[in-house]
């Protein structure tokens, strides 16, 4: 365990495990996805009031669910290079960071496609929207902090505090429903208790949800191993990889 | 641990734990604001400006919808259970705008308690059900529905 | 499966162009989020490439060639740019 661990610290052995890793859990939540999107949207029933519109739900949720969840990654990730000052901290959090603003933007831009047909209008100011548009600023501050720095480990530091400051927003979104009076609904999974939806909707939704897991696993290790490249551009693993030598 | 790493953990421990307390007291000092429509019971209780606009968020009563003849204009009374206020709003309404439902009105009440809405939204709940399940439970069920497991 | 006709698949009961419509964006961003670091590390290991046929051939002392690499990582991510 504490080996395996080590040796994710490890550049080239890191590039080629995650190498490895992508190329199986690429194909496998590409399948996935289009399982999961086709249930969705072709074979799950209609709700009995929103109609068609509720398969929206089908994106909208998972990429909010792993938004979250992704933000946690990349706080953590910012811990660790915090305190043990490890690069490979600094390299997830760096390609955790345009995954979760891709993942909290999508969320968005659906959550008001699909809000005209059920509410009434595109947007609307409520705690669950606003709390989550603040996410994707966060995202992005990361994003833009990592590049406002010419020295790599001023930037890791910023970086670092502000996702841990940031993740005071996350039980604020998960809880705002229920705190505040909200347009936005309350969560319909249930982790205690029956859930509020279907079961034959459930789980195409429960698919989509996993598969959106796997695309932030692909993506962030995909974006770290380009990061590697090109951190250790000059050493000797990486032109053999190239090729050279 | 490492004395200097302990440190650092300690650090990121104040940076985080500080930082939820200010947003957190910020949070709670604004929670009026952070509400997103006023309740019809505090309406009723006259906690809401009346010089204003203001949200109203509940459920519209049961035949209390009163649809005009020559207009857009429709009447409704919307519920928390606790409290009523009745709501006129001349325009289009959402699709999912119906009695029972939940309901979000933008607008300023009039001398008589009355909100003379400027926007009527749409509120859904969290249930979400094909339409063979939701006539099962509303007992309308008939014979050429198929039982639906659970 | 719910629906019976091509059609109806593309209307959704009037639905149709709110559920395509995020489809579409959606598809549309999680191919970039894929497709980009996928590009990047074949630009950097052309990068990579081209910097060991740079040194094989100047045998120039280290701050002239570190010089030299700048400028050539500069011209690169400019043709490189023209490439995608």
């Amino acid at each position: 365990m504490w080996s395996f661990i080590h040796k994710l610290g490890s550049p080239p052995w890191f590039f080629r495990f995650g190498g490895s890793l992508v190329r199986w859990l690429l194909p496998l939540t590409l399948i996935l996805l289009l399982v999961g999107a086709f249930w969705g949207l072709l074979v799950a029933p209609p709700d009995f009031r929103q109609g068609n519109s509720y398969r929206i739900i089908y994106i909208h949720v998972p990429a909010a669910v792993v938004a979250l969840a992704g933000y946690y990654v990349m706080a953590l990730a910012g811990a660790i290079s915090l305190i043990w000052r490890i690069k490979m901290a600094d390299i997830a959090m760096k390609a955790a960071a345009p995954v979760g603003a891709v993942l909290t933007g999508i969320a968005l831009v659906t959550g008001a496609i699909w809000g005209k047909p059920t509410w009434g209008t595109w947007w609307v100011w409520d705690a669950r929207i606003t709390s989550m548009l603040i996410l994707f600023f966060l995202y992005l501050g990361v994003v833009a902090l990592f590049e406002a720095y010419e020295n790599k480990a001023a930037a890791a530091k910023a970086c670092a505090v502000l996702s841990l400051v940031g993740t005071v927003n996350i039980p604020i979104i998960y809880k705002s429903v229920d705190w505040w009076y909200s347009l936005h609904q309350p969560a319909s999974i249930k982790f205690t208790g029956e859930s509020a939806i279907d079961a034959s909707m459930l789980y195409p939704l429960l698919l989509m949800i996993v598969a959106f897991y796997g695309l932030f696993a692909v993506t962030v290790v995909m974006n770290m191993r380009a990061e590697l490249i090109w951190h250790h551009r000059q050493s000797a693993w990486v032109r053999q990889w190239a090729g050279l030598d | 641990m490492h004395p200097r790493r302990k440190q650092r953990l300690v650090w990121v421990s104040l940076i985080v734990v500080l930082s939820s307390a200010a947003i957190g007291l910020t949070a709670f000092a604004l929670r009026d604001n952070i509400n997103l429509f006023y309740p019809p019971a505090d309406v009723v209780a006259g906690k809401a400006p009346s010089d204003r606009n203001i949200r109203l968020g509940g459920m519209v009563v049961e035949g209390s919808i009163e649809r005009s003849d020559t207009n857009l204009t429709t009447q409704f009374v919307v519920t928390d259970y606790e409290g009523s206020v009745a709501v006129r709003y001349t325009g289009i309404l959402p699709d999912l705008f119906a009695e029972g439902q939940g309901v979000v009105a933008e607008g300023r009440l009039d001398g008589e308690g009355v909100l003379v809405a400027t926007q009527v939204l749409a509120k859904h709940d969290e249930n979400y059900m094909p339409p063979e399940v939701a006539a099962a439970l509303e007992g309308k069920s008939k014979a050429s529905v198929a039982p639906v497991s659970p | 499966m719910y629906f019976d006709s091509i059609a109806a698949v593309i209307d959704m009961n009037g639905h149709g162009l709110y559920v395509w419509l995020a489809y579409a964006i959606t598809v549309t961003l999680l191919f970039w989020l894929l497709w980009a670091p996928l590009r990047q590390l074949r630009v950097r290991r052309l990068w990579v490439i081209a910097e060991g046929h740079r040194r094989a051939v100047s045998d120039e002392p280290q701050s002239e060639s570190a010089h030299q690499r700048d400028e050539a990582d500069k011209t690169f991510s400019d043709s490189s740019e023209t490439q995608g």
